[in-house]
């Protein structure tokens, strides 16, 4: 009998001890379960909250942008007036008589220092509404909504040689374009991240050999890779992380630009989920790799 | 009857560009009457005859440069409330804004602006534009408004 007892005792001892673990096992599941619901739900509200700020800021951005036109619409504009009035004042001098000294202190006013001044204050404006400009086009981007397709990425290219045109007989530069595979994007957005890339290739040719812009691609794990590659100036190493910030310039005193056209670029292919890499080297060129989604 | 002048209306709430845009319309030949209103709701009081500030005549006709941006009653709504009278609708409306953004231009004409200017910060092209409505009004019959039409 007391064996017969030690093993019921051990039955149930067993079967308690099956039924915990089975218990704690389910438990932990559930446990799981529930944390990971949580969490995803805790995500899908962080992204809901991060996307809402996301829409302030642009909204920011777009409102301060315009606001702060409007006042250099006017600082713009009255200085042209007063460029006016003081033509004005010069056409009216010329036919007063005044002693010779005071003539020229009064020639030194109208036609070098006020003129000047007013130089420096339109150079500003225009400088400060470029800046806006860019803000805007940037916070515009924002809102756009994007609509993918799969983009024939060879008559794409095409399409922006020949929108370039000009500026390419111009600079007497070479263009290359090997077959390029398909990939998934927003048209119109895709030939800006292209057109970007080829108006600064075509800005920062060397002087000192011809010019040559080579596109080309291939595919990659489920990734349609581009390679615009140039043989211009190049871009420093501490400089090559840079040039994707806003209004950065390299060379703000001799490029014409916001400093915005790369800042734009990357946005972009942020949006399609690609990426872009550069590799560059002073004195020889520059190679910009965008990834995109295959077709 | 002699044909009566277009007197002009500019609905600006900063005065600094009401004053250059008077400068370049003398500057482009226009003489014609201007008056200037500063917000939105002085502009609808002068259309609509509210309020104790002057009324808009019958048998005159007006075109309103009007822009967006201004506080209380805005450029939109003054546009919305213009196009939707019967009597006033046929008023030649141009907005003259510093906004380029496409989704407020087509909202604009979508309510039925006759023109849309930007006010470019770049004084050469405003003053063209400018003079562009100055050779715009001088073509174009603006019609008046006519209050027997609405009895």
């Amino acid at each position: 009998m007391d064996s017969q007892f030690q093993i019921q005792i051990i039955w149930i001892v067993s079967a308690v001890a099956v039924g915990i673990f089975f218990a704690w096992a389910v438990y932990l599941l559930v446990y799981a379960r529930i944390k990971e619901r949580r969490s995803d739900k805790e995500r899908e509200q962080l992204s809901a909250k991060l996307a809402a700020k996301n829409n302030e800021l642009e909204q920011i951005i777009h409102i301060t942008s315009h606001d702060l036109r409007s006042p250099l619409v006017n600082i713009q504009g009255f200085s042209k007036e007063l460029g006016y009035s003081i033509e004005g004042l010069a056409s009216i001098l010329e036919g007063v008589e005044v002693r010779e000294s005071t003539n020229l202190q009064i020639r030194a006013f109208l036609e070098n220092e006020i003129p000047e001044a007013l130089q420096y204050i339109s150079a500003s404006v225009a400088k400060m509404d470029s800046l806006l400009a860019g803000l805007l086009k940037l916070s515009h981007l924002g809102t756009v909504v994007i609509e993918i397709e799969k983009l024939d990425m060879n008559s794409l290219i095409n399409n922006i040689v020949r929108a370039f045109e000009y500026q390419i007989k111009d600079a007497g530069v070479e263009v290359g374009i090997s077959e390029l595979p398909a990939c998934m994007g927003d048209k119109t957005q895709i030939n800006q991240v292209f057109s970007n890339l080829f108006d600064n290739a075509l800005k920062y040719f060397s002087p000192n050999r011809r010019g040559t812009i080579e596109v080309s691609g291939f595919m990659e794990d489920e990734k349609s890779i581009y390679c615009v590659e140039d043989n211009g100036i190049g871009i420093a190493p501490e400089n090559q992380e840079k040039v994707f910030r806003i209004f950065h310039q390299l060379n703000p005193d001799t490029s014409t630009g916001e400093g915005l056209g790369l800042a734009i670029v990357s946005r972009i292919i942020d949006k399609h989920h690609g990426s872009i890499r550069l590799e560059s080297e002073i004195g020889k060129g520059s190679r910009f790799f965008v990834e995109l989604p295959a077709a | 009857m002699l044909k009566k002048e277009v007197v002009i209306l500019i609905a600006e709430d900063d005065v600094g560009h009401a004053t250059l845009i008077n400068k370049n319309l003398e500057r482009a030949g226009i003489t014609n009457t201007i008056i200037h209103f500063r917000n939105g709701e002085k502009t609808l009081d002068f259309l609509f005859k509210k309020g104790e500030g002057p009324h808009c005549e019958s048998g005159i006709p007006y075109v309103l440069l009007l822009d967006i941006r201004m506080p209380g009653i805005d450029g939109i709504e003054v546009l919305r409330q213009i196009k939707g009278d019967e009597r006033l609708k046929k008023m030649p409306v141009i907005m003259i804004t510093t906004t380029d953004d496409p989704r407020v231009i087509e909202e604009s004409h979508n309510l039925g602006c006759n023109h849309y200017i930007v006010k470019p910060v770049d004084y050469e092209s405003f003053f063209s534009a400018v003079r562009q409505l100055g050779l715009f009004l001088q073509v174009v019959e603006i019609p008046h408004i006519d209050d027997e039409k609405k009895q």
